[in-house]
């Protein structure tokens, strides 16, 4: 735990914020083999995405427009190391050619006809996308286990104002009553989160998307090997954590002992 | 904002003839103006704007067009309309949120086919777009394409088996395409379908399938219920393509020779000054 704790806070001294960094757009989890998606990011340039993984397991990154007729590229499916677009199939390597133009099947097509693309990186379960980084994500090596991502309709700054306050489950199916959670290291990209008592100690690794103003997305890992009753509640948490933060503004950690539940 | 007056002056469509019951009126957006339409007790369809001053007025091809401006001609002409033998079917407008453009150029392309309207109007491995023929014919002032051949699943409703398909294209207004194609149950003939399009504002419109089959068999349900699905399919496209307006520079997007037809509609456009719906430099 020093060693994430030293690596963490170094990271929140030394990574740029802005285009610069890294930005999470999805658990590796969540974006299976050939599965294809739309991710925005709120920059100084707000970018519309879409990002995928090809047979091999490769991920890719490019703008969600075909360069042909501008069909958002995430409609799109995935045959082999190739993303087709849906609309009249042109095929795109993981360098963001054009590899095929189905209505001349005989042409290969000009080096000049492609996507434009962007930096993307499987990284400790998380897929991150940059637009000019260099460097791998700057991150420790968490080991975490995927537990879901969540949109919430609040500023990434407020998120990790209300994270702090927050309580956070220990056992499953709300055997216990929450319990206190601090936020024990945290950078420009993401923050841990952990709730220690005498009888069970929890992280939860919590990575920040902004999609849009006023729209963030959480992509929240925990330790590996949880019981499932437990995932399950921290996935109601998490949901709970999104309620409070768009309609309280506030944490609300009132525990109905009786409903095995938290009550507003 | 001005809207050019090749926009203004133009015949759009406004409501389907049939379904028009005398003395309830019918409220329509044509570019940022409200028009209503009205069947009186006498019979006669009238359109007034909302000044409460009378538009033009065409009744043809089973719709009432009509004009926020003074168009200085006819409507065009579809004589196939006139033809014994010949089926006409309204099939009803189709919300679609993206440029009147895009939708008419949807409907000239063929290449999608395979991956849009799959197993019916195109199927893989048939995705080959032979050379055809575009012009555009100065003398009436249209696009044409001719010589376009196609594979097809199912060509129409009543089409039994794959077949190759012929199919002619027409642009006699900028948002109207008439299509003609082999027709299934009498391959020297061709059925005809027109998209009459009605901007609601640059970036919303309906849409108007109309058709003028040989097909004594299908009834009309299933009929107009092919028309939709097929053209729900392209819905789904056309409500995302960015920009929602159709790019009139040939820096914005890259067209390949099957687009042939795509490059003549939108130089065509360009000429014209039709720029209502139409991004003229990228943004």
């Amino acid at each position: 735990m020093y060693g994430l704790l030293k690596l963490m806070n170094a990271g929140l001294t030394e990574n740029d914020q802005g285009s610069d960094g890294w930005v999470p757009v999805v658990l590796s989890a969540d974006l299976p083999v050939a599965g294809v998606m739309r991710a925005q990011i709120d920059a100084t340039q707000p970018l519309d995405l879409v990002v995928w993984r090809s047979r091999s397991g490769q991920v890719s990154a490019f703008d969600n427009r075909c360069p042909h007729r501008g069909m958002r590229l995430s409609f799109g499916f995935v045959r082999g190391e190739r993303l087709s677009c849906i609309y009249h199939g042109w095929q795109y390597g993981e360098d963001g050619a054009c590899r095929h133009i189905p209505a001349h099947p005989d042409m290969t097509p000009p080096a000049s006809i492609g996507a434009n693309t962007y930096l993307c990186r499987e990284y400790d379960g998380v897929i991150w996308i940059s637009q000019n980084a260099d460097n791998p994500p700057d991150l420790p090596t968490f080991g975490g286990q995927g537990l879901r991502s969540l949109s919430v309709n609040r500023d990434e700054a407020d998120l990790r104002k209300l994270l702090a306050e927050t309580c956070i489950p220990l056992s499953g199916a709300g055997e216990t009553a929450p319990a206190e959670a601090s936020i024990i290291a945290e950078n420009q990209t993401s923050l841990v989160l952990e709730s220690t008592t005498e009888a069970a100690s929890l992280q939860l690794m919590i990575h920040f998307q902004k999609v849009t103003p006023g729209k963030t997305m959480l992509h929240i890992q925990t330790n590996p090997d949880l019981p499932v009753d437990l995932r399950i509640s921290l996935s109601r948490w998490a949901e709970r954590f999104r309620w409070s933060a768009e309609n309280m503004g506030t944490m609300v950690n009132s525990w109905d002992a009786s409903a095995g539940e938290m009550r507003p | 904002m001005t809207i050019s007056d090749v926009a203004r002056n133009d015949w759009y469509p406004v409501a389907i003839e049939n379904l028009l019951i005398e003395g309830q009126p019918e409220t329509v957006v044509l570019m940022g103006e409200t028009l209503t339409i009205l069947r009186a007790a006498d019979d006669q369809i009238k359109v007034t704007a909302a000044d409460g001053s009378e538009c033009p007025l065409t009744l043809r091809y089973g719709h009432v067009w009509s004009s926020i401006g003074r168009p200085e001609h006819a409507l065009f002409d579809i004589p196939e309309a006139a033809e014994e033998g010949r089926r006409m079917v309204d099939c009803g407008p189709v919300r679609v949120k993206a440029s009147p453009l895009r939708v008419v150029e949807n409907f000239l392309d063929i290449a999608h086919f395979p991956f849009v309207h799959t197993d019916i109007l195109g199927a893989e491995p048939h995705t080959e777009v032979e050379p055809y023929k575009v012009e555009i014919r100065d003398t009436v002032d249209e696009v044409w394409a001719t010589k376009v051949r196609f594979f097809q699943p199912q060509a129409a409703k009543s089409a039994e088996e794959g077949q190759m398909t012929d199919y002619m294209y027409r642009v006699p207004a900028p948002c109207v395409s008439i299509l003609y194609k082999t027709s299934p149950p009498r391959p020297g003939a061709w059925d005809v379908i027109g998209l009459f399009v009605r901007p609601i504002s640059e970036e919303l419109c309906d849409a108007y399938a109309w058709m003028a089959l040989y097909d004594e068999d299908s009834n009309q349900t299933d009929l107009v219920q092919f028309q939709q699905m097929i053209f729900l399919q392209d819905r789904s496209i056309l409500e995302n393509q960015i920009p929602r307006l159709l790019p009139l520079d040939p820096k914005m997007e890259i067209p390949t020779r099957a687009d042939t037809t795509s490059v003549a509609y939108r130089r065509w456009l360009k000429r014209k000054g039709m720029t209502y719906g139409a991004q003229l430099v990228a943004r």
